[in-house]
């Protein structure tokens, strides 16, 4: 019978993601996902009174005296002010990681899922490298021509912000079920990087610049094999790893 | 109900703050504003394009609804009409002008309202009193305008409220005058203060809530909701008009603490400018004399006690060109920034002093004012229009190759040869019945804790995943998962946990690590059937020092198969193939004939046998595995399936043992 077992998919996906972003020059890393306010919240100029914060829904972690609030962190953004703070640029750097949102789980909603953040620095990145650089990674990603648009849009760790979609890798912008027909599929949120995130982290933003982004691995993983419910990702069912 | 405090749109709900953000805009009432409207085709192309999401476009038979989702830094200015217009005309040839020159005349036989602000929570407060009206239906306008927006009708005055804050932003409040009784006091409420709220409420105050009261009461919850005590009723006559500016993150936490978000709280909430509420409360009056053209009302208290002042920020083109990738030139930029309706001057042929007022900006705090140019930038961007306006350039990485951390390269490898000896990978939950590192708010009773060890979840799957070992191909199936974990010491760990059935064919576990992880340190080992290891740590301080490792897989073209909520049935065929089929791909023949309630084929035994004549006959075993994605399959099903496959087999010249 049959000897060979089987990765989960979002293994392979994250490595693809892992082998590309190398192959651009992009370290891939990660930090906690027990996290501190500080770097979910705070360095990423996202403090508490702001209406910004109910962008994320957030599982508190009970909190033990001597280490101040923490999360579950919400987002992989959390790895960019731990990197930042700890290295000095021009870096390139790539999160895949698991992050938590408080919220009713269904077929599209988990409480817990994978997220891509990514960022880099140097002194002549601008939003045209932005651009650049994710017609580049999705066209690896998916080992075919894939363009990509922006529209505006906000995160209060960007400045200025924006939506990313690309092509539709299914029908090439053909229109199909997949980007519901209109040959784009959003992706990503990014921007360039706010300059007040730089200066919580040393940088000098006079000196430095650059673009972050993140997106969800998750949906991308179920976009390209049509999986139908978010949930078997994790519920241990050997007959999804079997598939791949 | 009686109040502009209430819900106005009836898809805004109190309890999901992600729709803190969305507005509904009905077309005609931009006229006011603009002295062309586009079609709403192109509006919707504009907005997307330069400006905000757009959700949904409803065309009406007197005009459209554009349903749009207005960005966070910008709910301050564009949660209204008047701010959708401004951006209208930014992006389009339509000029923008706000018409109304509403002047007041105040009747000096009605008193003015008394009105003491106590704490600097309220930075303005703007109070009229307005003498003879009446509790009339709306007229038609109004009332079309509000069933296009989903907006309920009640009466003129209230109506009136309504209509300003979806016009201009500023919500506003209409007191009934005779139930108000000395000076209208803005203070913080005492400990334990009561109110009930206007859709009958109870709420009991602490002293970190602002209030508007009388000499008796408290009259509204301020910025957030409207009370019972001055309700406007059907025997008013004579009303207060409050249209006021609230300390921002104050609103915000009353309207979290009590649980009622409104579409006044949400204002307050994203910093309406206090500078506007003059042009809403004069709007006010005049739509009402419109209406009512009896009324005479007083003249008009205002206690303004800090308004916020515009400020200039330098921004250079150099930078702009660096920040975006262009290569605008001075007039490039100027022009955008006319567009943008900002005033400016130009300090060298690289710096222009931009006047930043309320329009477009949104400053909390004195400290990010320095930001304020990375704003204007993004601001002069989205003029531009990313897909138009930035050009294409090619990638250039700063090294050949990126190196990942440490515990991605060992986890990878481990994939690999946990993989190629057989184990299946998968994932489970990180929150569990038990743990130590405890949420606050956990989604249910037995996901409270942050797991401290991957048990719980691999031995939750491990006998549904036994059982479906058929449709692997396998007569057991050995799982392993890799993840993070928090252990006792709280220090977060990426541990492997590997596991099998207890049988004695099976694999034994300490081999394969020995041969995976040698020396490596065991965590948890259940008997022989579950061992949990410690592979790195998920560290602190992210450090990439490793070559990346490439998964062994070959998926690019995995057809996902929904999983069946129905059991599965199996049968085996043994036979001795005839000569002309030896070489044949027999288990994908035998896959066809099966039909499609077969959802797999494996060859699991072949063995050559002398037979009596001395010849070699090869025998060969399949096991066919049924599943339906619609019902339980019966007996009957899968055994006329089997005897199809039987006879096409025989067909073939095979004996079937």
């Amino acid at each position: 019978m049959n000897t060979q077992g089987h990765l989960h998919p979002l293994s392979i996906l994250i490595n693809d993601i892992t082998q590309v972003g190398t192959s651009l020059g992009f370290d891939v890393v990660d930090g906690p996902e027990l996290e501190s306010e500080k770097y979910n919240f705070d360095m990423l100029n996202i403090p508490s009174w702001h209406p910004a914060r109910d962008m994320w829904d957030t599982f508190w972690v009970k909190t033990l005296a001597e280490k101040g609030r923490r999360v579950m962190r919400t987002h992989t953004s959390s790895v960019q002010p731990r990197y930042m703070e700890s290295h000095t640029p021009p870096f390139a750097v790539m999160t895949p990681g698991k992050v938590f949102r408080y919220e009713a789980t269904d077929a599209t909603h988990e409480a817990q899922f994978f997220q891509l953040e990514g960022f880099m620095v140097g002194k002549d990145i601008s939003v045209a490298t932005m651009q650049a650089f994710f017609a580049q990674f999705f066209s690896k990603l998916f080992k075919k021509e894939i363009n990509v648009r922006m529209r505006p849009s906000y995160f209060p760790f960007v400045e200025p912000g924006v939506e990313v979609d690309m092509s539709c890798f299914k029908c090439a912008g053909s229109g199909c079920n997949t980007c519901k027909h209109t040959g784009w599929i959003e992706i990503m949120g990014a921007g360039m990087i706010h300059p007040k995130v730089f200066d919580a982290c040393g940088i000098d933003h006079n000196e430095w610049q650059g673009f972050a982004f993140g997106m969800g691995i998750d949906r991308l993983l179920m976009m390209k094999y049509g999986i139908d419910d978010v949930r078997l990702l994790y519920s241990g069912d050997v007959r999804v790893s079997a598939q791949f | 109900m009686m109040c502009v405090f209430c819900i106005v749109a009836t898809y805004v709900c109190q309890l999901n703050f992600n729709v803190l953000f969305f507005m509904k805009i009905y077309t005609p009432i931009l006229k006011n504003f603009l002295d062309a409207v586009p079609d709403t085709q192109t509006l919707k192309k504009i907005i997307t394009d330069h400006a905000f999401e757009v959700e949904e476009v409803t065309e009406g038979l007197y005009g459209d609804v554009i349903d749009l989702k207005v960005l966070p830094d910008r709910a301050h200015d564009a949660l209204s009409h008047r701010g959708i217009a401004r951006e209208i005309a930014t992006h389009t040839n339509a000029t923008y002008s706000d018409s109304i020159n509403d002047v007041l005349v105040p009747d000096t036989s009605v008193a003015s309202v008394p009105v003491r602000v106590e704490s600097p929570l309220c930075t303005r407060y703007m109070a009229v009193r307005i003498t003879g009206v009446k509790i009339t239906e709306s007229s038609t306008w109004l009332k079309e305008a509000f069933l296009a927006l989903g907006m309920r009708s009640i009466n003129t005055l209230v109506d009136l409220t309504n209509y300003v804050l979806i016009e201009r932003g500023q919500p506003l409040h209409v007191f009934d005058a005779k139930k108000v009784k000395g000076t209208i006091v803005v203070r913080m409420a005492h400990v334990g203060e009561k109110m009930t709220t206007l859709d009958d409420k109870y709420l009991t105050l602490d002293e970190s809530m602002l209030v508007i009261a009388d000499d008796e009461a408290v009259l509204a919850l301020a910025g957030v909701k409207g009370g019972k005590k001055a309700e406007v009723d059907a025997h008013t006559t004579e009303v207060i008009l409050e249209c006021a500016s609230f300390d921002s993150i104050s609103v915000r936490k009353t309207a979290f603490k009590t649980g009622i978000r409104t579409d006044a709280s949400k204002r307050f909430e994203n910093n309406y400018p206090s500078a506007w509420a003059d042009e809403a409360l004069a709007r006010y009056v005049t739509l009402l004399k419109c209406e009512q053209l009896e009324i005479i009302h007083s003249a008009v208290t205002d206690v303004y006690t800090n308004p916020r002042t515009p400020f200039i920020i330098d921004v250079s083109i150099a930078r702009v060109n660096s920040l975006l990738g262009t290569s605008l030139t001075q007039k490039d930029v100027t022009d955008i920034l006319t567009k943008l309706h900002l005033a400016f001057t130009l300090k060298t042929d690289d710096v222009c002093a931009v006047m930043c007022g309320d329009n477009l900006f949104n400053i909390r705090e004195e400290e990010d004012k320095k930001y304020t140019a990375y704003a204007i930038i993004g601001h002069i961007a989205r003029v531009l229009g990313y897909e138009k306006g930035i050009p294409k350039k090619d990638y250039i990485a700063l090294k050949e190759k990126g190196l990942v951390a440490h515990f991605i390269h060992e986890s990878d490898r481990i994939r690999n040869e946990l993989v190629a000896r057989g184990f299946v990978e998968v994932r489970t939950y990180h929150f569990q019945n038990e743990g130590v590192e405890e949420l606050e708010n956990p989604i249910a009773n037995d996901k409270k804790f942050i797991r401290e060890s991957l048990f719980e979840g691999l031995n939750g799957c491990l006998i549904g995943n036994l059982l479906n070992a058929p449709l692997l191909g396998k007569t057991t199936v050995s799982i392993f998962e890799i993840g993070t974990i928090i252990t006792r010491n709280n220090v977060e760990e990426v541990h492997l946990a590997i596991t099998r059935p207890a049988d004695k064919k099976a694999i034994n576990l300490k081999n394969v690590l020995h041969e995976v992880l040698p020396n490596c340190k065991i965590v948890n080992e259940y008997n022989e059937w579950f061992i949990e290891v410690y592979i790195a740590d998920h560290s602190d301080l992210p450090v990439a020092d490793s070559e990346p490792v490439s998964l062994m897989h070959s998926v690019e073209n995995v057809a996902w198969q929904s999983l069946s909520p129905y059991p599965f049935a199996t049968r085996d065929i043994a036979f001795f193939v005839s000569d002309e089929v030896k070489q044949k791909e027999l288990r994908d023949i035998i896959f066809l004939w099966a039909g499609a309630l077969c959802v797999r084929v494996d060859m699991f035994d072949e063995f050559e046998k002398k037979v009596e004549d001395g010849n070699l006959k090869l025998s060969r075993a399949y096991r066919l595995v049924f599943q339906s994605n619609e019902k339980t399959l019966t007996d009957e099903e899968v055994n006329s399936v089997m005897q199809n496959v039987e006879t096409e087999i025989r067909a073939l010249g095979c004996e079937v043992r």
